[in-house]
Formats: structure tokens, sequence, C-alpha cells
């Protein structure tokens, strides 16, 4: 298909803007509001996961820790 | 099974009360606030844009402390209050740089401006990003310590000029809190605010706790840490 075709003309497009009273608008106050909502408890949450992921890091510090000690006394000769 | 201290009743108590609150601020929020009249109902956004805006200036104010405190006496405590509170002013700084775009699209037609208050907020939280890609990925000696510590203090000059800005230059973030009482005409959204601003503080309190404890915990690992490498008590592979 020739692009050119589905082209309107120039004088097909228009020239000025008309308002219209009532008119719809082009943003939902309700729709923004639970966005901004989601968004909230989104990045709360989000938070909280790397918390926990965090925490995650520091259990297994911990575990190769005690891992550690436990070696050392259960061969108290070695050191 | 370990009874609970002091501390920590008194961490569940903080948070049974902010759940508590918050719940009730979602009640008057979106039961019993009215809606305003030229901008509906986008405007409840308000009820936490503007907490949450506090909340990252309780964020920042802790970092601000807990640094200027590191720099005198340096401390696990004191940096993991400045680690913390860089956080939860991240968080809380998000949350306000997306619901206030938010509330824009349907109040000034469009999501951003570089309206000085805007501007300098995004500034700010930045800054407090910048605090913790250089704790994240700047190593964890004293002298990195240090160096965050100053930035943590820098950060919060910042603030001042976030909070007058509406005042001395022009722009259009609005003015609706001010001294003199404040622009929010009906009682239940006054009571939709003060519950809004209380139930957050109790929140990014929650959280800087928290955070804090984490990092003191993992300050103390490291340290834990570093005592079996120079006791040498690593096992031999």
């Amino acid at each position: 298909m020739n692009p050119s075709n589905s082209v309107s003309p120039p004088q097909d497009r228009a020239t000025t803007f008309q308002p219209v009273e009532g008119g719809t608008e082009s943003h939902s106050g309700t729709v923004l509001l639970v966005e901004a909502y989601v968004v909230l408890w989104v990045l709360l949450l989000a938070w909280i996961a790397m918390l926990w992921r965090k925490q995650s890091v520091l259990f297994e510090r911990l575990g190769e820790l005690e891992k550690t000690l436990d070696h050392v006394t259960k061969t108290p000769e070695d050191h | 099974m370990r009874s609970l201290g002091r501390t920590d009743k008194a961490f569940f108590a903080l948070i049974a009360v902010a759940t508590v609150l918050f719940a009730l601020t979602l009640h008057v929020v979106f039961l019993r606030a009215p809606v305003e009249r030229t901008m509906g109902i986008v405007q409840k956004i308000f009820y936490f844009h503007v907490p949450a805006a506090y909340g990252m200036y309780l964020g920042a104010t802790a970092c601000l402390l807990g640094s200027m405190a590191y720099l005198l006496h340096p401390t696990d405590l004191r940096d993991a209050t400045a680690r913390a509170g860089a956080e939860v002013a991240v968080v809380f700084g998000a949350i306000v740089l997306t619901t206030g775009p938010l509330w824009a699209a349907k109040a000034w037609g469009h999501y951003w401006t570089w309206d000085p208050r805007l501007t300098t907020s995004l500034l700010s939280v930045l800054v407090y990003v910048a605090y913790l890609v250089l704790r994240s990925f700047g190593g964890d000696g004293p002298g990195e310590k240090r160096f965050s510590a100053a930035l943590g203090i820098l950060g919060a000059a910042n603030l001042p000029i976030i909070h007058f800005s509406v005042q001395k230059w022009s722009g259009q973030h609005p003015t609706v809190v001010t001294a003199k009482g404040g622009g929010l005409s009906h009682p239940d959204m006054k009571l939709a605010f003060i519950l809004g601003l209380v139930s957050f503080t109790l929140l990014a309190l929650a959280m800087l706790w928290v955070r804090a404890r984490l990092a003191v915990l993992s300050s103390r690992l490291d340290r834990a840490e570093e005592d079996t490498f120079a006791l040498d008590l690593r096992p031999h592979e």
C-alpha cells in the first residue's frame, strides 16, 4: 500500500480549536486517585521486600558464622 | 521462646497505634471527607501526598542528626540512624514525587513542571539516592562512613529551601497548609489531613526503627566476622 494515499490533504485538516461546554475530561480524577493510592502501597511493600532480602543475607552470614563456631568447638585441639 | 522486652513492646505498640490510625485515616479520607468543589475526588490525593512529604522531612532530619552525631563520635547506632533516615527519605520522597504529578495531571493539565518546590523536592530525593548508592557500593570503612555523613548533612540543607520555595519564588504549587490555618474549610477535611499526618509520622518512625535496627545488626555481624578472621577461627580447607 502506498502511504501517500492514506495522508489527508492539507485543506482537510482542522484550522481552529472549538471549545465545548461540559466536554469530557482528559483525566479521570477517580483513576488518578486509585493510581496514587496503588503507588503508595507498592512503594511501601517494595521497601518491606527489600528489608526481607537484607534480613535473608544477614541470616546466611549468621549461619556461616555459627558453622565456623561449631567447627571450632568440636575440634578444640586444632586451635 | 524469648519473651518480649521493653523495646519490643514499645515497637509493637507503635505498630498497633499506626495501624489503627491508618485504618481510621482511610475511613475519614474516603468515606467522610467531602469531595472538593473544583478539583473533585482527585483532591483526596492531598491527604497522603502532604503527610508523605512530612515523612520525607522526618527521614531527612534523622539522617541529618545521625550524620552530625556520627561525625562528633562514631558509633554503629548513629551511622545506622543516618542510613535509615536516608532510606525513609527516599521511600517517602518517591511517594511524594509520584502522587504529586498524578494530582497535577488533573489540576494543572500536565504531570510535571519545573516549579521551585517540585524541582527542589526532586533534587532532595536525588541527594538521598546518591547517599544510598554511596553506602551500597562505596565500601563500609570509616572513611566512607564519614564521607556519607557529610553528604547526609549536605542533603538536609535543601529542606528549608523546599519548605519556603512556595513563599519566596513564584510557582504553581498550592500553599493550602499555612501557619494561618490553611485552606481546608470543612472540619472533616481538616480531620482527614491531621489523621493522615499523624499516621504517616508513626509509619515513618516505625520504618526508621526497623531499618536502623537492621543496620546495627549488620554492623555487629561484620565485627563478629572480622573477629573470627582475626582469631583464625575459620575452618582451614
